[in-house]
């Protein structure tokens, strides 16, 4: 059973690899219009190929990159009825031992990433409803370490409690503004991706004894996540904003 | 095979929509509630649409009740692959003119009867080897403060907190069952219209609390419902899913 998606058109960021690479690719199977966006251009070309949709070159922390990936949705299909803001680093570090530069970047590429595509997605969403309440549906793939923490993830816990609560923010202004646009934030536990493959040592991922503390005991991929994603941009969720989606397997639980 | 899916209180409200949308779905509807009448009236709008449903009369708040019902259950299917603990109440007055004996109403029909729904739920799913998911329908009222509501807001945090817990416990058995609970705002169901009453200035204050200026509906939690009860949610449990139009939020 799924939640439909057809003829949707969907912007993905951060698309070339892991959560982003699912949801294009399942919500291209499910016939939305699917514009997948990355900062490896070589690599998002890959994805597309596979989806049959829209591959873009997009450095998520350049106003002129988001004008760019917003101008080429509606270029293609006239309009953009969903962004997944997902595009994303990570850091392991000591708090002593963080720069400057480093804690800089995990916020530009996550805060002011989605700070950005918010802008513009909704400036765009307000351009095409033609007088109209407007509509769409904005994802922003936060993290459970938005409201959890671990030894050595302080600057991406800042960055991700930073996207959780800016959908928040926003869902409540958008909406009081008269608007249908709708925002919200996935926050997912850990993930079989290669995001998560870095922090750990080789082969661990994919060892099932390494998912042990996950209650639900078993590996959550990618498309765990997506499938929250597309129902978060189906009109079947059409009552939901403002709000933070787990999907972790139980492990924020204890 | 087909799956099959408990609704409570599925003789009104969101426990009627999920019922409707969990056979849209593919489910065989096992829909229960007290009123034979309204039971059948769902049961047959769940055949308008195509699926197929029987109905349970039975008092949820009622342990010996439950114990029949499950082994009824038990007997008849093979699986039990979701159950939607829906049937519930609500009452607003100030806290001072609250009786004893009306917090211990409430409290039963809205905690005890999800905790023997989550008890029988879980052995019902473990005695026909399912893989099920239980969710119980809690409030946004469990997660922030409404006025002249301490009662029902006690009630549905302590339905949001056990459900968390009854995750843990689902995830140890085997196969494995996911328990969630659904908060919704405030949805236009009987329940609203039998304490504020049914007309448009109800409606307009409704509206007025959600961000998204528009009247929650029974169908909006049943699509959250459903998606709770699918594949597409394997990997939830233990969350607390939040459909409430923004009101919470700010
Ligand atoms: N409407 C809202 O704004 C809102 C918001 C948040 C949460 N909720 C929750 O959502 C759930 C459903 O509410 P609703 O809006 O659909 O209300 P509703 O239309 O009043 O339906 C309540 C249902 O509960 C059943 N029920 C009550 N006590 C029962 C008992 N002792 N044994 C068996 N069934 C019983 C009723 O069936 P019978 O009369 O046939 O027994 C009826 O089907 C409740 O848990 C409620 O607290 C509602
Ligand atoms: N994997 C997990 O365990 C996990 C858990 C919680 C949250 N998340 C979040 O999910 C999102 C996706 O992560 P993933 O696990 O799929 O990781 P991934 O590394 O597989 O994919 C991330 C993608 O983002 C791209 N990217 C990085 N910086 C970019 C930039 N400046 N502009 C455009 N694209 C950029 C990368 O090139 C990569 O393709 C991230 O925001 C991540 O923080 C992941």
């Amino acid at each position: 059973m799924t939640f439909d998606v057809k003829d949707k058109v969907v912007l993905i960021t951060g698309a070339a690899s892991g959560i982003g690479a699912a949801t294009a690719r399942l919500a291209a199977e499910r016939g939305a219009h699917v514009i997948a966006t990355d900062l490896d251009g070589e690599r998002i070309q890959g994805v597309a190929a596979d989806c049959h949709c829209i591959g873009l070159k997009h450095d998520v922390t350049s106003e002129d990159d988001w004008d760019n990936a917003i101008t080429a949705a509606v270029h293609h299909y006239g309009r953009l009825d969903a962004l997944v803001s997902n595009a994303g680093i990570v850091n392991y570090e000591p708090i002593i031992d963080l720069d400057m530069a480093r804690f800089r970047s995990l916020n530009q590429v996550h805060v002011e990433g989605s700070f950005i595509g918010l802008q513009r997605a909704v400036a765009q969403m307000r351009a095409q409803a033609d007088g109209k309440p407007a509509t769409g549906s904005i994802v922003l793939t936060a993290s459970v370490m938005a409201n959890c923490a671990a030894p050595t993830i302080s600057a991406y816990a800042v960055a991700k409690a930073a996207m959780a609560n800016m959908a928040r923010a926003v869902g409540v202004e958008v909406g009081r503004k008269g608007d249908m646009i709708r925002v919200n934030a996935v926050c997912p536990g850990p993930t079989r991706t290669p995001l998560l493959e870095g922090a750990m040592p080789p082969g661990a991922m994919n060892d099932p004894a390494h998912w042990t503390d996950v209650p639900l005991g078993v590996p959550q991929e990618p498309e765990d996540i997506a499938e929250s994603i597309l129902f978060l941009i189906s009109e079947e969720s059409s009552f939901m904003t403002a709000t933070q989606m787990v999907v972790d397997g139980g492990w924020s639980l204890t | 095979m087909t799956q099959t899916a408990i609704v409570t209180g599925a003789t009104s409200g969101i426990g009627r929509a999920t019922a409707l949308r969990l056979a849209r779905a593919g489910f065989h509807i096992i829909a229960t509630g007290r009123n034979p009448d309204r039971g059948a009236e769902t049961v047959r709008q769940v055949q308008a649409a195509g699926g197929t449903a029987e109905f349970h009369s039975f008092d949820v708040t009622s342990e010996s009740d439950w114990a029949a019902f499950a082994n009824t259950v038990t007997s008849a299917h093979t699986s039990v692959d979701a159950l939607i603990n829906s049937a519930g109440s609500f009452f607003s007055k100030p806290l001072p003119d609250t009786t004893l004996a009306e917090f211990r109403e409430l409290w039963t029909a809205d905690v005890e009867s999800v905790v023997l729904g989550t008890k029988y739920g879980l052995r019902m799913m473990r005695d026909t080897q399912s893989a099920g998911s239980i969710v119980n329908i809690s409030s946004l009222a469990g997660l922030i403060g409404l006025d002249d509501c301490a009662a029902y807001c006690a009630a549905k945090a302590a339905v949001t907190h056990f459900s968390r817990v009854a995750a843990l416990e689902g995830a140890q058995m085997d196969p494995k069952v996911r328990v969630n609970s659904l908060n919704p705002g405030v949805i236009y169901t009987e329940m609203i219209t039998g304490a504020y009453g049914d007309n448009d200035a109800v409606k307009a204050f409704v509206m007025d609390g959600n961000a998204l200026q528009r009247v929650g509906t029974a169908e909006d939690i049943a699509s959250a419902a459903t998606f709770l009860a699918s594949p597409a949610a394997r990997m939830v449990t233990g969350t607390a899913m939040l459909v409430d139009g923004g009101r919470g939020a700010d």
